[in-house]
């Protein structure tokens, strides 16, 4: 399953990296913009007041939110890990920094105002994009300018904003995706009562805590039965890992 | 569900593909304008013989705020009766009344130069067009990557 997923988030990359490229050379009007969810929840107050679409964005982006927040209520923040293109470039720096040294375990007192931090970013962003009526945070969002191909918006401190964005990454575990990306903050709002989640089956599961070690989210499966927790991204990773019996299911 | 019987894991990715696959279709199917003004008193006195649609690719043309402009610039002329604009694929549908205003004209004043603060800027190039439905494409530029200036 893990080359399945793999495969899928080589084919998004491959896809918006395509879209850009084209866009670039004057071949296409789509870039990396008309496939990003979060521009729809950017405007979506300015789409209610106006009941037309703002700025950049257009019936694509909302469809596309649409979709991602069905597949939210069905399979948790599955877009995260099997989707987003930047999240593949967390998790492939996860995966090398991971190699080198192993991550330090930071106390929940620093964590807990770190994850917070998404939150505070959604509102502000979504605040500030309805005063402004544009899309104001474009130059800042690490997703348009590592796919943008050097977007019209994009300038020097898109760069330093993107780089240290990844460089979170050798600190926390996906360190973009659990404390500054917007767009989960947004999904967490809808990842409470999924009908999907995994299941750990305590009477065959012998406690090898090989499924918290693969966890990208860092979330301890084998001290709960029902995963339902809002970092689960449904990656995989666990049941991957799961050396006993499989103890590790989807269920609903 | 009981975690024995769980559900195959195949599931998910069969489910993205369709659900990104219908999210793709209901965006055609549900495309509307990002723009849309309709002068009502020309549109009942234009006669049927006359009010014709013309379609253009306007570069330039890729939001609300642009769409406004745009839309301005060409009711200036006499005879616009309705203006639709696309963003998505930078589209818009001119209803018009060909007694009074032609395609060559409103091509005049899309891709007019302004000055602002001393600089001439263009904002708008028209890319192709068609005086109505019926009628053939005509292509005026390919690079849809064409210099157009930020108002």
């Amino acid at each position: 399953m893990r080359t399945i997923r793999f495969l899928f988030q080589l084919f998004f990359i491959e896809l918006i990296l395509y879209h850009a490229v084209l866009f670039s050379l004057g071949a296409s009007y789509k870039n990396c913009e008309t496939y990003c969810p979060f521009g729809a929840v950017e405007t979506m107050a300015l789409f209610v007041k106006t009941a037309k679409f703002p700025c950049a964005v257009n019936e694509f982006n909302y469809s596309i939110l649409a979709g991602v927040l069905i597949l939210t209520i069905f399979f948790k923040r599955v877009f995260c890990s099997w989707v987003c293109p930047l999240g593949a470039v967390n998790e492939l720096l996860t995966s090398l920094r991971g190699r080198f040294a192993e991550y330090k375990p930071l106390s929940a007192n620093i964590l807990k105002p770190l994850y917070s931090i998404k939150y505070i970013l959604l509102i502000v962003i979504v605040v500030v994009t309805y005063q402004n009526y544009d899309l104001v945070f474009r130059p800042y969002c690490p997703y348009f300018t590592a796919f943008g191909l050097h977007g019209h918006t994009t300038e020097t401190l898109s760069y330093f904003i993107l780089a240290n964005a990844l460089l979170m990454t050798f600190f926390i575990k996906l360190g973009f995706c659990r404390t500054l990306c917007p767009f989960g903050a947004f999904l967490n709002l809808f990842n409470i009562r999924t009908v999907f989640k995994i299941y750990r089956d305590e009477k065959t599961c012998v406690n090898c805590k090989l499924c918290d070690d693969a966890c990208p989210n860092e979330i301890k499966i084998s001290e709960t039965v029902k995963i339902d927790k809002r970092g689960c991204t449904m990656c995989l990773n666990c049941i991957s890992a799961c050396g006993k019996n499989n103890s590790l299911k989807i269920g609903f | 569900m009981k975690p024995e019987s769980g559900v195959n894991p195949i599931i998910i990715p069969i489910f993205i593909v369709l659900i990104f696959s219908a999210c793709s279709y209901f965006a055609w199917f549900f495309r509307m304008p990002t723009y849309y003004h309709a002068n009502e008193e020309l549109i009942k006195s234009a006669t049927a013989a006359d009010y014709k649609t013309a379609e253009f690719e306007v570069n330039g043309v890729v939001c609300l705020g642009t769409s406004k402009t745009f839309a301005k610039w060409l009711d200036e002329l006499p005879g616009i009766l309705s203006i639709k604009t696309y963003t998505s694929n930078r589209f818009a549908e001119i209803g018009y009344d060909a007694s009074k205003v032609s395609a060559d004209e409103m091509i005049i004043s899309i891709e007019r130069e302004v000055n602002v603060d001393n600089e001439k800027l263009k904002p708008f190039s028209v890319m192709r067009y068609r005086e109505s439905q019926n009628s053939d494409w005509i292509v005026l530029r390919t690079n849809k990557k064409t210099e157009v200036d930020e108002l």
